[in-house]
């Protein structure tokens, strides 16, 4: 076979692979959408369970993105900027839940939070019990979102230039002046991303939410949960769950990669 | 005006860092030696971002560090004005906010005494080498401090704008009042920056004097080393 024909024979089977493959992540989408007629799409979201499904989910992940956020940010700040024994061994802790099976975190979670936990046992002791509760359910979507935004953030802080914080302090900015002045604003769109795969992953939390917060409708039931609870009573409910689900994540991969949406 | 006075040890993986240097108000010190010899390093002991293993840094009666009764002052509580090597600008700024992150009053008053009033709303990147170190200069004094300290100030430029460069630099350092320190590895920057040359090897200050006493008397090989090579202009 000549070169030009082995580079032509290559050439098409690199195409019929990607067209196999972009196939197969298409249809299912596709199917999803148009299985439903849109007409019925808000009188099937617009039912108790659903509204309260909704409700559980945009609760649950403001309060653990705020957490997220809050808590994260500046732990990534000092993981990425100091150096200290055992740092390497504390990023491979942090990205663990990444690549957690969702059911052994929720089970984690049980474990530490029972009544017999570490955790759970003083929680207890002050009247508050965590396992399949709505605090359940914003703890579990935390657990196994925060690693998405800690490795983005811990990365884009560690490569920061070093000579512009410094120089910073010595224009007379202290270590909190620096860190909102120059290193956030630097990182901010590194940030954003991250924050993006992280409520991405929290808004589509299933397996860690059901075996720690259970599936009670109104209480800890989110989207997610809602689709599988509908599946058997309802499949277009199931399905128009879905659909919003999806629009969710598509709006989120969108707004994420918005700036560079343009450039190859 | 006070004296900076240094006396520290240190050390920094293989290279102990054991000096003492004093330079009085108004004069300019140029610390010159190889890559490696610990130049940024002295510089950076000076500015608090680096806590010496033990000795001392005074200025006049103020002390910024010492080992002994565990006094070591904050960058931001020290009164230095660094321009690094790279000049560090914050590239998220525009030349204006650079400078007012410093002073937010003096800011536009510095930029139109550094010739760079016309590129207050430029970004850093889009910047000579030349225009970037008159920036970095204004930011660094824009904070009246009481010590400077210039990394390797004119080794980021190409050679014709270093030659101009240099000339400005040199005219500038004779007018601060405070006591300067120019840490460089090319003697023609030296010669021309500082009128006292205190030569650095190894973590040790060889030998100190005007750069013809160097030349006339040089009493460690590295010093002829270094006055013997070829400055960056003549390569």
């Amino acid at each position: 076979m000549s070169t030009r024909s082995r580079n032509r024979a290559f050439l098409g089977a690199s195409a019929l692979a990607a067209a196999a493959l972009i196939a197969f992540l298409a249809i299912p989408l596709i199917a999803l959408v148009t299985s439903v007629a849109p007409g019925h799409l808000p009188e099937l979201l617009t039912s108790p369970q659903t509204l309260d499904a909704v409700r559980v989910t945009v609760e649950a992940n403001l309060v653990a993105d705020a957490l997220i956020l809050l808590l994260g940010t500046p732990a990534a700040y000092l993981i990425a900027r100091r150096s200290f024994a055992g740092r390497r061994a504390l990023i491979t802790l942090i990205e663990l839940p990444l690549v957690l099976p969702p059911a052994v975190a929720g089970i984690a979670l049980i474990v530490a939070f029972g009544p017999n936990g570490p955790l759970g046992g003083a929680l207890a002791k002050a009247g508050v019990t965590v396992p399949f509760t709505e605090l359940a359910v914003v703890l579990a979507v935390t657990f196994v979102a925060a690693p998405f935004y800690l490795r983005s953030a811990i990365s884009a802080f560690a490569a920061l230039d070093g000579d512009c914080l410094d120089a910073a302090r010595t224009l007379g900015a202290g270590r909190f002046r620096v860190f909102r002045r120059v290193a956030l604003p630097l990182c901010a769109e590194a940030l954003r991303s991250g924050w993006a795969l992280a409520f991405a992953r929290g808004v589509g939390e299933f397996g860690a939410t059901l075996v720690f917060a259970g599936s009670v409708a109104g209480v800890t039931q989110t989207l997610p949960l809602a689709v599988y609870a509908e599946l058997p009573v309802s499949l277009d409910s199931a399905i128009a769950i879905g659909i919003l689900l999806l629009a969710v994540s598509a709006l989120i991969l969108l707004v994420s990669k918005l700036p560079s949406l343009w450039t190859d | 005006m006070d004296r900076l006075e240094i006396a520290i040890s240190h050390q920094l993986g293989d290279l102990t860092l054991e000096l003492e240097l004093a330079v009085d108000p108004g004069q300019s010190v140029a610390v010159l030696g190889p890559s490696g010899a610990g130049k940024s390093a002295l510089l950076r002991v000076i500015a608090g971002l680096l806590r010496p293993n033990e000795g001392h840094v005074n200025l006049g009666d103020h002390c910024w560090f010492d080992g002994e009764k565990g006094i070591n002052l904050a960058p931001e509580e020290r009164s230095v004005g660094l321009v690094f090597q790279n000049y560090a600008l914050f590239p998220h700024m525009t030349v204006l906010e650079n400078v007012a992150f410093a002073n937010r009053d003096a800011a536009p008053e510095m930029l139109r005494r550094f010739g760079v009033g016309s590129l207050a709303d430029a970004r850093p990147a889009r910047l000579s080498g030349g225009e970037r170190q008159r920036v970095a200069l204004a930011r660094a004094l824009a904070r009246d401090p009481e010590v400077l300290l210039l990394d390797e100030p004119l080794s980021a430029l190409d050679t014709i704008t270093r030659r101009e460069v240099r000339g400005e630099l040199a005219g500038l350092l004779a007018e601060v009042p405070v006591p300067t320190v120019v840490v460089t590895h090319d003697p023609a920057d030296a010669a021309e920056l500082s009128g006292s040359v205190a030569v650095l090897d190894a973590g040790r200050i060889v030998q100190r004097g005007s750069l013809s006493e160097l030349r006339a008397s040089p009493q460690h090989s590295i010093v002829e080393r270094i006055l013997g090579s070829a400055t960056d202009d003549e390569r």
